[in-house]
């Protein structure tokens, strides 16, 4: 100060008048006994206005409480600036946020009461308020659209969860901060590896955005269906991603629907299918049948027929009704196929439905050297209806026995594992089997007979092939002529909840 | 009327897996009054084998008109429609092919319409007429 040149009390008079800082003293009853003149400036009042009034009396009267509290904090602490953050009313009447800090001074001398010092912070309180709003308003629309967002600071590779993505798995967020490997721990095994090389193609700068939809498991074990997406929002120079955020959304609704959707066209287009062949038949062996049976009952109406003849007539005659009865089975049996299965899917054991099967083969087994080996002990149980899972072995086996070499005894060998959420079964002979290069695509369509001298019905793979497919599962055949077939069946393990 | 010569024995060959149209095929035949040498075959694999070898060794013996069928197991109607042309071209010889199918399927009949060798669908069953027909486009 000595160093200052002028008169002194201007000096101070002037950085009082200029600072954006209010000062004011207040004696031990709270009355007003100086202002500074930046109050002019800061508020609109002249010191004068206020001097000799109360403390408090232009504060908001919601906050004249914490003007109280703030003074008594500083009743208590002598020479320790106690703050404080008010509304104080401007001199065009309107009030503004102020923040400052009151000290107890009674004992200096010179001072005698408490010194307040503030500043008007209005428009830091707005943007503060305004933030919050907005933050607000953000946290509403995550939630009202059930998003998700993680946040990933690939340099400490720390990543970020809001409520929204922790809550949609069941989680806390307390419960996943500070894992890192979180997320993948919870992918399912069957998308890991497709949905993290898409995320690291976008990191690396090779792939424009990362959108994928994969399942990943709840606290409670369950998978749920998320779509993900993400971008990379900085980079450094050399492109080396530093940050990147993406949202998630829960989808699994939209994914039941359109796995019902999938199921139900393959449904009609089953029926629809089934209808054309119903036609087929009905045309073909319905009608053969019948016109061989005009024919013949025609023939035998002719008084001039040899009596050699008429018996053979009359033999065929019994024989047309015959197939028309087997046809009409046939038929029946196609027909029933699309009914409502789905109701029917029940926890089945394999062996037992297996063993229930071959006593109905007991009799033709009993004629034929044969070796039939079963191991279910991979996966015991299917969910699949049960007329459905006895037709399958029914066909199979009955297959296997009629397409069976007389060069070497029969082999049947029938195993079970699990594969994903299905249930493989392997079903192998070592019977004629089929030239799949000329019968490869004929395999399970209806009256398909690829044996010279067999008088198969034409049916059994046919109807196999649609009690799986019908359900979401798959039929494969591999065979070889001389040498065997084996099946491999993959069943859906019921249907996805 | 069989053509070029009255006198000459006509051959028919019926193949069809089913015995009993086999049988009606030959009795319509029998039952004209014309002479015809009826040859059935229950399997569409035996006829070709036969054809092949009479091709190789006697085409005397080789059919004026054979009546198919299309749904047969192990080779179909069409199956043997294919290896058949193919050999009579090597044997350079034309033998006409009538379908006889209990198929009222437009799409059979659309199907048999695009073999070069076959001149007529018929819808089970074979009568007299129609046999007539047949024989009368064979002498256009």
């Amino acid at each position: 100060v000595s160093e200052l040149k002028g008169n002194i009390a201007n000096f101070y008079k002037s950085i009082l008048y200029n600072s954006s800082d209010v000062f004011a003293v207040l004696d031990e009853e709270g009355i007003i006994k100086f202002k500074s003149d930046s109050l002019k400036r800061v508020f609109g009042y002249n010191p004068e206005e206020l001097i000799g009034r109360e403390g408090n009396t232009l504060i908001h009267p919601e906050d004249i409480p914490t003007v109280g509290e703030a003074l008594a904090k500083s009743i208590e602490k002598a020479n320790t600036p106690i703050p404080f953050s008010v509304r104080y009313r401007h001199k065009k009447g309107n009030y503004r946020w102020v923040e400052g800090t009151v000290l107890n001074a009674l004992s200096d001398p010179d001072i005698s009461g408490f010194i307040v010092n503030y500043r008007d912070v209005t428009e830091k309180y707005e943007m503060i308020a305004h933030l919050t709003e907005s933050e607000k308003h953000l946290n509403l629309a995550l939630k009202g659209g059930d998003l998700g967002i993680w946040d990933w600071d690939l340099v400490n590779d720390k990543v970020f969860y809001n409520q929204q993505w922790a809550a949609m798995l069941d989680y806390t967020l307390e419960e996943i901060n500070g894992d890192p490997n979180f997320w993948e721990r919870i992918l399912h095994p069957d998308d890991s590896e497709r949905v993290t090389s898409s995320l690291m193609a976008h990191i690396k700068g090779e792939q424009e955005i990362y959108e994928e939809e994969y399942r990943i498991q709840t606290k409670h074990g369950e998978w749920k269906w998320i779509l993900d997406r993400g971008k990379v929002f900085d980079r450094d120079k050399n492109g080396k991603a530093l940050r990147a955020a993406g949202t998630h959304l829960d989808i699994t609704q939209r994914k039941l629907i359109n796995e019902k959707l999938k199921l139900k066209t393959k449904q009609l287009e089953n029926i629809n299918a089934d209808l054309e062949q119903f036609a087929y038949i009905a045309s073909h062996n319905l009608r053969g049948s019948v016109i061989n049976l005009k024919s013949l009952l025609d023939l035998n109406d002719n008084p001039n027929l040899k009596e050699s003849e008429r018996k053979y007539v009359v033999d065929k005659m019994k024989f047309s009704v015959g197939q028309l009865q087997q046809t009409l089975d046939d038929l029946i049996d196609i027909v029933s196929l699309n009914k409502n299965v789905e109701d029917q899917i029940k926890e089945l054991q394999l062996d037992e439905v297996l063993r229930e099967v071959l006593v109905e083969f007991e009799e033709p087994l009993m004629k034929i050297e044969h070796n039939l080996t079963f191991d279910f002990s991979k996966a015991r149980v299917v969910r699949f209806p049960e007329s459905y899972l006895k037709s399958i072995f029914q066909n199979l086996i009955s297959n296997a026995i009629k397409y069976r070499s007389e060069d070497r005894v029969l082999k049947i060998d029938i195993r079970s594992k699990k594969q994903n959420d299905k249930i493989n079964i392997r079903f192998s002979d070592n019977g004629l089997g089929i030239d799949l290069n000329k019968y490869g695509d004929k395999i399970f369509k209806i009256h398909q007979r690829f044996h010279e001298g067999k008088t198969g019905r034409g049916l059994g793979l046919y109807i196999i092939n649609k009690q799986i497919t019908q359900l979401g599962g798959s039929i494969a055949i591999d065979s070889e002529e001389s040498k065997g077939t084996t099946f491999n069946l993959l069943l859906k393990n019921g249907l996805m909840r | 009327m069989t053509g070029k010569n009255d006198n000459r024995l006509f051959r028919v060959f019926v193949i069809d897996d089913d015995e009993i149209n086999n049988f009606l095929c030959r009795k319509v035949l029998e039952s004209s009054n014309k002479v015809y040498e009826v040859k059935s075959f229950l399997s569409s694999k035996k006829a070709l084998d036969y054809i092949k070898d009479i091709c190789l060794t006697n085409l005397e013996i080789l059919p004026d008109i054979i009546l198919l069928d299309i749904n047969m197991p192990y080779m179909d109607g069409w199956e043997f429609l294919e290896k058949f042309e193919k050999i009579l071209a090597k044997c350079n010889k034309d033998i006409p092919v009538a379908m006889l199918s209990s198929s009222v399927y437009q799409k059979d009949k659309e199907r048999s319409a695009k073999y070069r060798s076959v001149i007529h669908y018929i819808s089970k069953p074979l009568t007299s007429e129609q046999f007539e027909e047949i024989i009368y486009k064979i002498n256009q």
